[in-house]
């Protein structure tokens, strides 16, 4: 109970929790608002319309959403006066996603949806109405508030009593569904939280993991560019004192003390060219981490292990031919540059919606596409909010390092929008076949 | 026990919808009404909606329909008593009723009908 020692309620005050199920439920739900209403005071008008408004809310939900729940509060409301005052929340959830019914197709938009009834009498009635999804196959969650209904807010707990009673008269199992499908309700939440923690944990190892390919590609960038540094610097001073050494040893008029000096000045120039000849080779066999890899098969293993894409509930679509489809690439490195650029399209697109990923066989490159309905992490319906270059997602890996590795590929990385026919975010890695050095690579 | 009654008033069928009718009980209603018309020879049809609380489309689509499938039968059908709290929440929701007759109560509807 929210009430403090004086019996005032603070917070929204739940009242009910009804399930719409079947088409018996609408009528229920009908009555319940209609005696909840009818307790609260409320005009005969306002009983009128928090009825058909909660009833065609109900039956949209039913028909396009496969039902849902219904839950009702009251919340407070401070008036110019500092009154408080008391309104009723109306909050709708649809058990899933929207999908075509009668030949109705599921909206593409907010505003196509909000054009559709009840949602013009719903903004008519209710002072706020809050609608989140409900498009492109979403769920839909929509919370309508109302006016003050004048019934004074510090009266309310002294009334909760009556109006429950009031509510539940009728019938007592009304009372125990309504217990039932609150505690179906917490279960669905602890259920919810168990995926989502599971998904999270998953995606912390898959982040560790690939901070660490990241730090392991510096360290071994650093020590490649290093040694090629030291080599190049120690290469000409080696060979010339060498070469020096070697002409001055040839002469046989220098004194004994002298050319033993020499020798040891001419061995330890040997040495160093042994050094610079270890730094070249370590510097050819990094280069050998350069082999033919199969783009398709890379990016199947991508999608095995993505847990972006799981949490997204995103449907990979791919256009990849059986064939392998050959690049010369650093296998590791294109591994971790192809899974940022998904996650970054992961969360660029609508969650739920269906991602096109396909390889292209062109003359002289090989294309990687992936696209998708443009919507952003938070699906609130906005599009356009991702941006469409260098941006940073969840990785902590900007765009700006996958550009990186591709340029060591020598591929480019191109992130544009389209907005027709539907927005749509699309990504397209270009590998050119150019590239290929047979005697070097394998 | 069904949330509505049928009376017959001579050639006239009065029908009386109670303050609260589920959508299983509007098919069996608009069942009932089409029997009784297409059995007996009537002048018409009342649906007397006095007692009524709430008008959804739901409802309202389905007396459009019976009103529609009554004019076939040559019996117009006339709404009475609707309350203005129902009105006004109809108009709030774009719920219209076109092709329907209306009276204030079931003795204008009559004298509508005998007209």
């Amino acid at each position: 109970m929210l009430t403090d020692r004086g019996g005032t309620l603070k917070n929204p005050h739940h009242i009910l929790t009804l399930v719409i199920r079947r088409q018996e439920d609408i009528a229920g739900i009908r009555v319940k608002v209609k005696l909840l209403a009818r307790a609260l005071g409320c005009r005969q008008i306002q009983v009128a319309r928090f009825a058909v408004a909660s009833s065609e809310t109900a039956r949209l939900l039913l028909t396009d959403y496969g039902g849902g729940r219904m839950q009702v509060c009251l919340f407070p409301v401070v008036l110019p006066q500092k009154e408080m005052d008391g309104g009723l929340e109306f909050f709708f959830q649809g058990s899933a996603g929207c999908r075509q019914k009668n030949g109705r197709p599921c909206p593409r938009s907010r505003k196509m949806l909000m054009g559709r009834p009840p949602f013009h009498g719903l903004e008519k009635i209710f002072a706020e109405v809050v609608l989140r999804g409900g498009t492109r196959g979403l769920g839909i969650s929509i919370r309508c508030r109302s006016k003050p209904l004048g019934i004074g807010w510090e009266k309310l707990p002294a009334r909760l009593r009556t109006i429950r009673d009031e509510l539940f008269k009728d019938a007592g199992e009304s009372y125990l569904e309504n217990l039932r499908a609150k505690h179906d309700e917490v279960l669905r939440l602890l259920r919810d939280r168990e995926e989502q923690m599971q998904l999270l944990d998953r995606s912390n190892r898959e982040l560790l993991q690939l901070s660490s390919d990241l730090e392991e590609l510096a360290r071994e960038r650093a020590i490649f560019e290093m040694s090629l540094e030291i080599a190049d610097r120690m290469r000409n001073p080696a060979t010339i004192i060498g070469g020096l050494t070697r002409q001055l040893l040839k002469r046989k008029d220098l004194p004994v003390t002298f050319l033993e000096k020499l020798r040891q000045i001419d061995f330890q120039a040997r040495q160093m060219e042994k050094i610079v000849a270890g730094f070249n080779l370590s510097a050819n066999q990094r280069r050998q981490l350069i082999r033919k890899v199969d783009l398709g098969q890379l990016v199947r293993e991508i999608l095995e292990t993505s847990p972006t894409i799981a949490a997204r509930r995103l449907r990979p679509h791919l256009e990849i031919s059986r064939n392998a489809v050959f690049i010369h690439a650093n296998r590791r490195m294109l591994k971790i540059a192809v899974s940022h650029v998904l996650r970054y399209l992961a969360h660029g697109v609508l969650s739920g919606s269906r991602l096109r990923i396909a390889v292209v066989e062109r003359t002289g490159s090989r294309l990687l596409c992936l696209s998708g309905p443009l919507g952003g992490s938070g699906d609130s319906g906005d599009s356009g909010r991702i941006a469409t270059a260098g941006s940073q997602k969840s990785t902590g890996c900007d765009l700006q390092l996958v550009r990186q590795i591709l340029r060591e590929h020598q591929a480019r990385l191109r992130v544009t929008t389209r907005s027709h026919p539907a927005p749509t975010l699309i990504v397209v890695m270009r590998f050119p076949m150019f590239f290929t050095e047979k005697k070097r690579l394998n | 026990m069904q949330p509505f009654s049928v009376f017959s008033l001579r050639d006239v069928l009065l029908v009386s919808i109670e303050e609260e009718i589920s959508d299983a009980s509007v098919g069996l209603l608009l069942d009932q009404v089409r029997e009784q018309v297409c059995r007996r020879d009537l002048r018409g049809v009342i649906v007397d909606l006095q007692h009524l609380e709430v008008m959804d489309s739901f409802l309202a689509e389905h007396l459009q329909r019976l009103s529609r499938s009554l004019q076939v039968l040559r019996a117009p059908m006339v709404i009475s008593g609707l309350a203005p709290s129902v009105v006004m929440t109809l108009l709030d929701f774009d719920i219209l009723l076109p092709d329907i007759g209306f009276a204030l109560d079931v003795e204008q509807a009559l004298l509508r009908l005998r007209c």
